[in-house]
């Protein structure tokens, strides 16, 4: 009978585990992977990540990636300011993560801009290596989450450990 | 102003034009529920996507039959590599048919971008790209990825072997 003096916001935060609300900030070829995730071939829908939201005030998953310059840079802070909190932030592609592809403004930042990493900005919980990362990385960095919001074995290891003896 | 005649009489039902609708949508949903192996989604982290030989995913350093590395610590990956992403440290060997060996063979997983062109620069065959889809993990994990974890990973079981012989690349003075 616990959940009839549970408060609020831990039901709020049990529903959010595995409910996530995505705001996409990403340029490039990394933006081509996430959309090719969210499409019906890689359905991430099943693994609990919803539609896109037309507002950042609802979202709470801020996934990241491309080029990251100083204007976008401010983009980003500002958007993450809005939303909702507890935010969780993935960082996707080389690019977003250490600027490696752009090393050349990062040694000498010129005329053609600079380079800022994600976790200069904001705090980066889940990192995804690659240039750009297929969309079973992008996939399995939303199962990572899932585990580091509620640590222990997930429903669907312990549904497909039943199924298999 | 223009005004549209709408046609009157059975038109007006709206019922049956939103059952017409979703008659497209059940078709598709029997359709997927009979025809399982049909269906275009693949169920992730269960069934996995079969890429062809030539993709390039997480790196693999090749081992000798006995098991030590196979890399003679030349540099030459690390000098080529747009991203310098790897650094070896070299070491004299014991044995003095090997030249040099590395202590230590590091990739920063987050600088590279997974070019393949170590695997071009290797004139020895010691590292690859291998099958693995590129890793996602929670910020403050290792992301440098030491000897360990590139050739006797558990994946790997026990390290791959290269399929070019050294005595015979040595008689044809490679």
């Amino acid at each position: 009978m616990t959940w009839l003096t549970a408060r609020y916001e831990d039901v709020v935060s049990r529903l959010e585990q595995n409910h996530h609300f995505p705001w996409i900030m990403s340029v490039g070829c990394c933006s081509h992977e996430i959309q090719n995730s969210s499409l019906a071939t890689y359905d991430w829908q099943r693994l609990g990540v919803d539609d896109v939201s037309t507002d950042p005030t609802q979202s709470n998953l801020l996934i990241l990636g491309g080029w990251i310059n100083t204007e976008r840079a401010q983009e980003i802070k500002y958007v993450y300011d809005q939303m909702r909190k507890p935010t969780a932030v993935i960082a996707i592609g080389a690019c977003a993560i250490s600027g490696s592809p752009y090393k050349a403004l990062i040694d000498a930042p010129s005329v053609h801009g600079e380079v800022i990493k994600a976790e200069d900005i904001v705090p980066v919980d889940i990192y995804v290596a690659g240039c750009p990362p297929r969309p079973e990385s992008i996939l399995s960095s939303i199962l990572e989450l899932q585990k580091k919001l509620k640590p222990g074995p997930s429903h669907r290891e312990v549904l497909s450990e039943a199924l298999r003896n | 102003m223009s005004v549209v005649k709408r046609p009157e009489g059975k038109a007006n039902w709206y019922l049956p034009g939103i059952l017409t609708g979703m008659m497209i949508t059940i078709k598709h949903m029997i359709f997927n529920l009979t025809h399982r192996k049909q269906m275009i989604t693949i169920q992730y982290p269960e069934e996995r996507y079969p890429y062809s030989d030539r993709f390039k995913g997480n790196h693999i350093l090749t081992v000798k039959k006995d098991g030590s590395l196979r890399c003679t610590a030349c540099m030459l990956c690390a000098t080529y590599c747009p991203a310098e992403c790897i650094s070896i440290t070299a070491a004299e060997h014991d044995d003095p048919s090997v030249e040099k060996y590395p202590i230590s063979y590091e990739i920063d997983i987050l600088r590279c971008v997974f070019c393949g062109l170590c695997e071009e620069a290797c004139p020895v065959d010691a590292i690859r790209m291998g099958p693995e889809h590129q890793t996602a993990a929670i910020a403050g994990e290792n992301f440098i990825y030491d000897i360990n974890k590139l050739a006797y990973r558990s994946g790997l079981k026990g390290g791959v072997q290269s399929k070019v012989d050294d005595e015979e690349r040595h008689s044809r003075g490679l």
